[in-house]
């Protein structure tokens, strides 16, 4: 027996029973079937994630520019609170 | 004949044909859920990353192309790479908690057997989660994917030689973490 062949056979003999133990206790495991499902599906009709598959284009669109317009109203108003917060401690300090 | 099946899908599925990306998915699917839950440790994770490794492949299969490495490789390196930002993220590698357990089923065991070997499970698990990620990655394409030193190569960008120099590094390791005595039991 050659060296590689009996070096080999060593290791074989070492490893053997981890090996053993191993092909015994990582057993492959199985998805949930409804993960499974739902994946395929959101893959096949829509291809984007989760929560832009629960909208169509259209109504995406709506939700996107009623979003940045409520942005835009809020900002103004808070920009124009503190204008009004300014002008009215400007004004009460000139009084007085 | 199933390579040149492949590569007729692909060739669909990468003009964007979603049916063919389907064949792929259904067939991919439970080897990279599979991967994905030996790196992570839990069946949530495991499943938000799958999905994760399924949008990136669809979003990106235009720039597949085949030189010698198989879809599949592909895949895994995907998946690969999201463990990898999981694991920096997280910047903790978790355990699978007991009370997980039943919710995923090992194929092939009887209940019985499935009750006994839990435990059994778990601590070999925190063993294979404490080795590096190449060593881990090695055990589950060899034992849970049943692939040859020649295709973990393929997947992991190593020549066969150096995964067989791995997994004999990795036995060592982990011979020397379980102990000769609990070989033996």
């Amino acid at each position: 027996m050659g060296f590689k062949e009996q070096l080999f056979k060593t290791s074989k003999d070492q490893f053997g029973s981890l090996e053993t133990r191993l092909n015994g206790l990582l057993k492959p495991v199985a998805p949930r079937p409804e993960f499974v499902n739902t994946l395929r599906q959101r893959i096949q009709i829509t291809g984007k994630p989760a929560w832009v598959g629960q909208f169509n284009n259209m109504q995406f669109i709506v939700i996107l520019v009623t979003g940045v317009l409520a942005g835009v109203v809020v900002v103004t108003m808070l920009a124009r609170a503190l204008v009004n917060l300014l002008v009215t401690g400007k004004k009460s300090s000139h009084a007085s | 004949m199933l390579e040149l099946d492949e590569s007729e899908i692909l060739a669909q599925a990468s003009q964007g044909d979603r049916d063919s990306f389907g064949i792929l998915y259904e067939r991919y699917v439970e080897r990279i859920f599979n991967y994905v839950y030996y790196r992570t440790g839990n069946v949530h994770d495991a499943e938000d990353i799958t999905a994760r490794v399924f949008y990136r492949a669809l979003h990106h299969i235009h720039n597949y192309r085949d030189r010698g490495v198989p879809f599949s490789a592909w895949l895994y390196r995907i998946a690969h790479n999201l463990v990898a930002n999981w694991h920096r993220d997280r910047s903790r590698k978790q355990e699978i908690p007991l009370t997980e357990v039943p919710t995923i089923k090992y194929k092939g065991d009887a209940p019985e057997q499935t009750m006994v070997y839990t435990e059994e499970r778990e601590n070999l698990l925190k063993l294979i989660h404490s080795l590096t990620p190449d060593r881990q990655n090695l055990l589950i394409l060899k034992f849970i994917e049943h692939m040859s030193n020649a295709e973990i190569g393929q997947i992991m960008g190593r020549s066969e030689g150096a995964v067989k120099s791995l997994y004999h590094r990795t036995l060592l390791a982990l011979r020397d973490e379980i102990g000769d005595d609990l070989l033996e039991e």
